[in-house]
């Protein structure tokens, strides 16, 4: 609890974002200002927004021009998606963990979630994407923070194949969801964040489809099943079958979209340098 | 069976797996459409980097040891039963993927 209390804020070009964002009276180049202190982030907010992914005709040549046809709301969540890599940028390779693998899985589970949500015709899609993306902090706080002892969980996890959570809770005594759910608040991310994390795994929020924890629940399981990637841990999750009865995604998603998801996933380690 | 083809490596003949909509979902090509080196030039106009077109590659070019061996490891790792038509989609998917990947490390 007290590393979660001394862990780092958030880049500040987040923060900026979010603090300029607050003002009813922004304009777009308030919020190209603030990207343009960073020039890392600025340089990969464009590729982004030209990438098939967010799938505009029109070449986007500016910051000024990426919040005007993306929009601020998708740009935020793109400069989040950013500011938490970055964040995580230190965590190390060891023999249970590799971080190119770790962030491909992510990338997996943001292409699933974005897919479905296409599916499924949910709004913004592109909103899950990021949340897929992002939904590993817990344990990548793990792997900064107590890197050998996480290195034996995940190791345990293995060899008993036993849920990673069960074998945290043991050896640590709290879980990567819940580690989640306190760095959401410690940077005060939207709510959905939070519902997210804390129903990742059960995918309903106090029994209801929510879109982000319902449809990143289906990415995180499907990324696990199809291996694309690694997320730490070999044991795949069970769907909870209560959220399939409540949705009708096409019941062939996957067969259809397995290409496109390896394609996206290697567009976004290009796009990223991961 | 879809395949995701690069928008610089379309060829004449291949076709269009699915319908191709602009953000704001507008038609721009129709799924079963016949593409061809032209489509090239178009595809790069409308800054698309690449699309799903049908591919014969089927599955039986997949060894079925391959796919015994990775239909026994899903299982070991899995502590639930696929039995809804999409759970079943994605484990026949997994399946297909994990032993593809392994036949061409072994290739």
């Amino acid at each position: 609890m007290a590393k979660i209390k001394d862990f780092p804020t958030l880049p500040t070009i987040y923060t900026k974002l979010v603090d300029v964002m607050n003002n009813p009276y922004c304009t777009i180049d308030d919020i190209a200002n603030v990207i343009a202190t960073d020039q890392s982030s600025a340089i990969k907010i464009l590729k982004i927004s030209n990438s098939a992914i967010y799938g505009h005709t029109k070449r986007i040549k500016s910051v000024s021009e990426a919040v005007f046809i993306i929009g601020a709301r998708e740009i935020k969540a793109i400069v989040l998606t950013l500011a938490i890599m970055k964040l995580f940028e230190g965590a190390k390779k060891n023999e249970n963990f590799d971080p190119l693998e770790f962030w491909e899985f992510s990338f997996a589970v943001g292409s699933i979630s974005r897919n479905l949500a296409i599916n499924l015709k949910l709004p913004n899609p592109e909103d899950l994407f990021v949340a897929g993306i992002i939904h590993g902090i817990g344990k990548l706080f793990l792997i900064i923070g107590i890197p050998d002892l996480y290195s034996n969980i995940i190791s345990a996890s293995k060899l008993k194949k036993m849920d990673l959570r069960e074998v945290e809770k043991l050896v640590i005594g709290i879980t990567h969801s819940v580690i989640a759910q306190l760095l959401a608040e410690k940077w005060n991310l939207p709510m959905d964040f939070g519902i997210l994390f804390e129903n990742l795994y059960s995918g309903l929020n106090r029994g209801n489809f929510h879109n982000y924890a319902s449809v990143v629940h289906i990415g995180l399981v499907s990324a696990s099943m199809l291996k694309i990637g690694n997320s730490c841990t070999e044991i795949i999750p069970a769907l909870n079958k209560d959220l399939l009865a409540q949705v009708d995604i096409d019941p062939k998603f996957f067969s259809k979209n397995i290409e496109l998801i390896k394609k996206e996933v290697i567009e976004m380690r290009m796009l990223l340098s991961v | 069976m879809p395949k995701y083809v690069q928008a610089d490596k379309i060829e004449d003949g291949m076709i269009l797996y699915e319908d191709l909509t602009n953000r704001q979902g507008y038609l721009m090509l129709s799924k079963g459409m016949v593409l061809g080196i032209k489509h090239k030039k178009v595809f790069q106009t409308w800054n698309i980097q690449g699309v799903l077109v049908e591919s014969e590659e089927d599955d039986l070019e997949i060894d079925p040891q391959f796919v015994n061996d990775a239909k026994i490891y899903l299982e070991s790792l899995m502590s639930w039963q696929c039995s809804l038509p999409l759970e079943l989609d994605l484990f026949d998917t997994a399946i297909k993927n994990i032993a593809k990947n392994e036949q061409n490390i072994a290739k």
